[in-house]
């Protein structure tokens, strides 16, 4: 059975890379990303509620803040540093979907997991998933129409 | 980082990590079973809760299923919200789910966790009690089924060292007639102020709500006339007296839905 | 215009959406420290005792520091509040101790070892309370240094600071009026909820040299305070401000920075970090002030508004900060923009034992524009005259003296009579209260307008340096939190330099050592002043190009225009020398060189601004007053009194956009805020205990099932004074909306709707609780 008890060495997937790192239990997901650098996921809350610390696991979003570094041992973690030409990127740029760009990683990524699991997301689906993140600068109708319009893209490209 | 340290272990069978639980309580290192640890970790970071040693139950086989047998819808208590709602083998319940938290949160939240934890709404008991569900608990070894309508108003729901395994429910029953809304103050993601669930079986309707008492509850017209105000809660959310009200508005709304 | 008016990607968009821009939070230094504090458990209480001695034992612990150790206060405006108390706590939430320590997880167990035995006294709950004859005093305010002379308090009593505005003869004018309104209002605490939390980091080298990182609005102010109050030179003391996520006001006052300052001492100059969690971001940290007010109108048979008699009472909390001139502010537009001859206002900033309070997104705007609109819509009802229609009539113009009797011309106010002209075509005002089913659907309309309230010699500048091939650096001292400001200075540097703005680099990160000193990044006048300055060190460029290239081209420097990166001669432009040859001297074909680099510089002061007279307030409090109109569209459903915004409308007169579609996502981003004030946001103040710290039961925005409608409209009526004709307006899509929702939502509920935040159980309540039959 595993057991960890004090600082040790594991093995955790970012971005597609087997990282090395040095934890223990008490250390959140959060924690141990923005201390190997990967600050794109931010402290917002640490309670679950703002989404600022979106990650994927395995494809889908998590709030790293609620999710202990051991629990994602064995899983494919997905951070806005490993979001490479990601089209909802571009999007949010040329929308003005964000302002002062602490909410963003978050929002970037809840919709990149949306274009997988829910590619033709209707609108009322869009707003389920992106309820999940608070942006206190926008008004987020950039944000919906820079999502709606990159999930019309990626299906039209899909069936060209 | 939570503020106090903790073991944490890994068990991959029922046996497994109930003989864990027992050896480290034993010991006094205060385990408990970790399931999503949405609670436990936001809970333990504020300084409501500590522990010594997380069990975390997501590699239970047992408690990661959803099942058809024909008879029964079997769900895991290991289960997330997500899971549950996509599943769509019991529609009431997956209704109910997609509306705790949000949408990232239910990637998380397992069954149990809503069930057990100590937030007081459950959403997740009113289908069950509308259901009659069973709760197959595990201890020592051993599992039993237990009527969710025995243990839901217990204080904890289950002992130290009980480990949610599963709930079961009677495969018809999720097909009948159903009702879900609910309501909050303003802001869509938030605790609810009234959450009522409904079923029609018969011509006949039974009510579930949170968010009347500090625990779910079952609610009739008998029950309804003899609401004790001082129990309804009150607080920033709502009044009790507006509670009660929203209460009786969404009973009428269900009972107007189930009958058109 | 090649650049000022075009749209174009933010400067800073690739790093954000890529997950690399840097905030303060996220910087770590090998060896770094961290300070965690404990918060008061009380309200209002003696400390009658610290234990440090268990903490200390803690292994891993640096420091334990009570404000024993440190017996300053601080205030922008009086100087009431210590960094840490000592003595007494004023508010549930006050820091009472931090402790230094290796890692977070340390500090935090050692925090919850300190013992702290307080003897609690009376709380003061409410302005009500603060007021009463006899009632506890807070602080006593005679004692307390000033940081200002235009702060007026009030010896032996709760009151921070009075200002008065005595225009004409309001109370006897009242009695003359045919229409009297009356309203009484009451907006709750709230807070600012920028996503980045507050964070600080400081150190002291063996020099001296201290260096501050902090997530702040006013790296200057940070600077001034802590130079003056622990005796530095100001050439010892930088402050660094990398990006910061979001600030809304918050991040304007001067508070962890000292903080982190104090602990770097106490762990004799080693590097300490202090991050608020969301919980102390809400509660230890100041928010936003409460406001009740009184508010009497009188108008005319004619339907002329003549008269205002305003009471406002401030719930600043239990420090001042800045709400003394949060006071000044309300009272200096306190009737709205109406023409008003005589006006009797009095506007308190009072002690409450609750979180003290700063700068909030409008400076206290939004707060007294819901009471004068709310009674705008009573007194258009009474005389049975159109709301919007009322307004329209009474709007404030050129020619026309605000409250504090500045003269109004077509400069310093923007055009308010087009802004309706223009909200009229947006809103369907003749579908009003139109009802389908149980539904009913209305508009409520808000006028706003702001003016800056700055002091009255605040200052910016700026440093425009080439780089070899041509590309320019340019250093401002202005903060940027997302609205944009880095992206519109640069296009002005471009527009003037006429370069293009990708070759232009604008320094991300402020550090006071070499960035000129810009007052603070508030009262949305960063483009007005940093832009003048800009302007400024654009032509002393253009001035510097002129006269160099007249020596190569042989020519006078009135000769000569510029284009393209080129110097050429007005009436032959084939002659011509490229910036790149000039900027770094003009060197000849047998080498010799005449002159050095190209600097650039520009500053700017604010003029004829004068601090208000004490007893009438008559005075200058800011260089233009931007107004507008705004409109909120909202259905109701008196089934159940539920209800919903449709659409919101925000027609601003903000003179020449510089980057419009940033611009407009500025101005939505403060309605959204403003949605947020209406419906979601307030604190649940208890006894002093307030109950919702957290994102969880304190309620933000989301984005909603059904979108709502964002529509911005702009009248333009350029400010000749002001860059390219630029207004201010990054706060205020904020102000009206509230205003708005609550008058839509009161004509559509058929109920008096005069406090906030604006809920189903009002409506049920005020209609009499009418139950349910089962």
């Amino acid at each position: 059975m595993i057991e960890y008890n004090d600082y040790q060495k594991v093995y955790l997937n970012i971005n597609g890379e087997n990282r090395s790192v040095i934890i223990k239990p008490a250390q959140t997901l959060l924690d141990v990303l923005r201390s190997l650098g990967l600050t794109g996921a931010k402290k917002g809350c640490e309670n679950g509620d703002c989404g600022s610390c979106t990650v994927l696991i395995n494809s889908y979003p998590i709030k790293s803040c609620l999710t202990l570094a051991l629990e994602a041992v064995g899983k494919q973690i997905l951070t806005i540093e490993g979001l490479k030409n990601s089209p909802f990127q571009q999007a949010f740029v040329s929308h003005n979907a964000f302002q002062c760009g602490y909410c963003t990683p978050g929002f970037l990524l809840v919709c990149h997991s949306l274009s997988i699991h829910y590619p033709n997301a209707d609108d009322q689906t869009i707003a389920h998933w992106l309820q999940s993140n608070i942006c206190r600068c926008t008004c987020y109708q950039e944000i919906t129409n820079a999502v709606k319009c990159k999930l019309k893209d990626i299906l039209q490209t899909k069936k060209a | 980082m939570l503020p106090f340290d903790f073991c944490y272990y890994l068990p991959r069978s029922l046996s497994q990590a109930g003989s864990l639980f027992e050896k480290l309580q034993k010991n006094s290192a205060k385990p408990v079973f970790f399931g999503g640890g949405t609670e436990l970790i936001s809970r333990g970071r504020v300084g409501n809760i500590t522990f010594g040693a997380a069990i975390d139950v997501k590699s239970i086989h047992e408690l990661r299923q959803i099942k058809d047998t024909g008879k029964e819808i079997v769900i895991g208590g290991a289960v997330c919200l997500r899971e549950i709602a996509e599943s769509n083998v019991f529609p009431l319940l997956g209704a109910v789910v997609k509306r705790i938290a949000d949408n990232t949160i239910q990637n998380k939240i397992t069954l149990a966790g809503n069930l057990l934890g100590g937030i007081i709404y459950r959403e997740a008991m009113l289908p069950l009690l509308l259901l009659d569900a069973k709760v197959v608990i595990y201890e020592k070894n051993s599992t039993k089924a237990v009527g969710i309508k025995d243990l839901y108003l217990k204080t904890p729901l289950l002992n130290e060292g009980q480990l949610l395994v599963e709930i079961r429910v009677d495969k018809q029953k999720t097909c009948l007639p159903w009702f879900h809304n609910k309501v909050v103050k303003s802001e869509k993601i938030d605790y609810p102020l009234i959450t009522l669930c409904a079923v029609k079986e018969n011509s006949c309707i039974k009510y579930a709500v949170s968010g009347l008492y500090n625990h779910p509850c079952i609610i009739d017209k008998e029950s309804l006339k003899n609401i004790d105000i001082n129990q309804v809660l009150d607080d920033h959310i709502s009044s009790a007296s507006y509670r009660v009200h929203i209460l009786k508005q969404q009973i009428q709304n269900a009972h107007k839905e189930l009958f058109s | 215009m090649l650049y000022v008016g075009k749209d174009s990607d933010r400067i800073d968009a690739q790093d954000k959406v890529k997950g690399l821009a840097k905030y303060t939070d996220d910087i770590n230094y090998c060896g770094m420290l961290y300070a965690k504090l404990l918060l008061s458990s009380v309200a209002h209480a003696e400390i009658v005792s610290i234990n440090k001695d268990k903490a200390l034992k803690v292994d891993g612990i640096v420091s334990v520091v009570t404000g024993q150790d440190n017996m300053l206060c601080f205030g922008p405006c009086i100087q009431d509040r210590p960094p840490i108390a000592f003595g007494k706590v004023r508010y549930l939430g006050e820091p009472v101790a931090m402790v230094v320590a290796y890692d977070e997880q340390t500090a935090q167990k050692a925090c919850r070892l300190i013992e702290v035995e307080y003897r609690e006294l009376p709380i003061i709950n409410s302005t009500d309370d603060a007021l009463i004859d006899g009632a506890e005093l807070i602080h006593t305010v005679q004692d307390y240094d000033k940081t200002i002379t235009d702060v007026y308090p009030i010896d032996n009593t709760n009151i921070a600071s009075e200002v008065k505005i005595r225009k004409g003869n309001a109370l006897d004018e009242l009695k003359n009026c045919k229409f009297i309104a009356k309203g009484e209002y009451f907006l709750p605490q709230s807070d600012h909820i920028a996503m980045e939390t507050r964070s600080a980091i400081a150190e002291i080298k063996g020099d001296g040299q201290v260096t501050i990182i902090s997530a702040t609005q006013s790296p200057y102010e940070v600077k001034s305070q802590i130079c003056q109050k622990f005796k530095l030179q100001a050439t010892k003391v930088n402050v660094i401000v990398p990006q910061v996520g979001g600030a809304f006001g918050g991040k304007s006052a001067v508070q962890l920075e000292i903080l982190a300052y104090i602990a770097s001492l106490s762990a004799g100059g080693r590097m300490v970090k202090v991050t608020n969690t969301r919980e102390q971001d809400i509660l230890c940290s100041p928010g936003r002030i409460g406001l009740k007010a009184k508010v009497t109108l009188g108008a005319d048979a004619g339907g002329t508004l003549k008269a205002a008699h305003l009471i406002y009472h401030l719930d600043i909390g239990a420090y001042a900060d800045i709400s003394t001139k949060i006071a000044q502010a309300i009272a200096v537009d306190c009737t709205g923009p109406y023409k008003i001859d005589h006006v009797y206002c009095d506007s308190l900033a009072i002690y409450t034992n609750h979180p003290y309070t700063t700068a909030y997104r409008g400076f206290g705007h939004a707060s007294y524009t819901f009471c004068i609109e709310r009674t705008i819509d009573k007194l258009a009802n009474m005389m049975g005259i159109d709301a919007l229609e009322f307004r329209m009539k009474n709007l404030i113009s050129y020619g026309d003296y605000t409250p504090t009797q500045v003269k109004l011309n077509c400069n310093n106010i923007s055009n308010l009579p087009n802004c309706y002209d223009k909200l009229k075509s947006l809103i369907d005002w003749s579908l009003n209260n139109e009802v389908i089913g149980s539904k009913t659907k209305a508009w409520g309309i808000s006028s706003f307008w702001k003016t800056s309230n700055s002091p009255t010699n605040a200052v910016s500048g700026a440093l425009v340096t080439f780089n070899k091939d041509g590309s320019v650096n340019l250093n401002v001292g202005v903060v940027e939190f997302g609205q944009g400001a880095k992206t519109r200075l640069v296009k002005l540097l471009a527009e003037i330099l006429k370069i293009n703005p990708d070759k232009i680099t604008i320094n991300t990160e402020i550090d006071t050592k070499t960035s000129p000193e810009h007052w603070k990044t508030v009262a949305s006048l960063s483009t007005f002043m940093a832009g003048k300055a800009i302007i400024k060190a654009g032509e002393d460029i253009l001035k510097q190009l002129r006269e160099l290239a007249a020596i190569a081209l042989r020519c006078t420097p009135e000769d000569l225009d510029i284009e393209d990166e080129k110097v050429f001669v007005k009436y032959n432009k084939d002659f011509f020398i490229s910036y790149k040859d000039l900027i770094h001297g003009l060197k000849f074909e047998d080498g010799t060189n005449i002159g050095g680099q190209i600097l650039g510089r520009g500053a700017y002061g604010m003029n004829h601004l004068t601090v208000l007279a004490k007893d009438s307030g008559k005075g200058k409090p800011g260089a233009e007053w931007t107004c507008g109109a705004q409109a909120v569209l909202i259905e109701y459903d008196s089934k159940d009194h539920s209800f919903r915004p449709l659409k919101v409308v925000t027609v601003l007169d903000a003179g020449a956009l510089i980057s419009p579609a940033m611009d407009r996502g500025v101005i939505k981003g403060g309605m959204s805020m403003g949605l947020g004030l209406a419906m979601h946001e307030s604190f649940y103040c208890q006894n002093g205990r307030v109950e919702n710290t957290s994102l969880r039961t304190y309620k933000v925005r989301h984005k909603e099932d059904i979108d709502i409608e964002f529509i911005v409209d702009f009248a333009n009526t350029p400010n000749v004074e002001a860059p390219y004709g630029t207004r201010s307006f990054s706060e205020h899509g904020i102000i009206g909306i509230p205003a708005a929702f609550a008058n839509a939502l009161s004509r559509a509920a058929t109920v008096e709707l005069d406090t906030l935040p604006l809920t189903s159980q009002t409506i049920w309540q005020q209609k009499g609780e009418q139950d349910v039959t089962i």
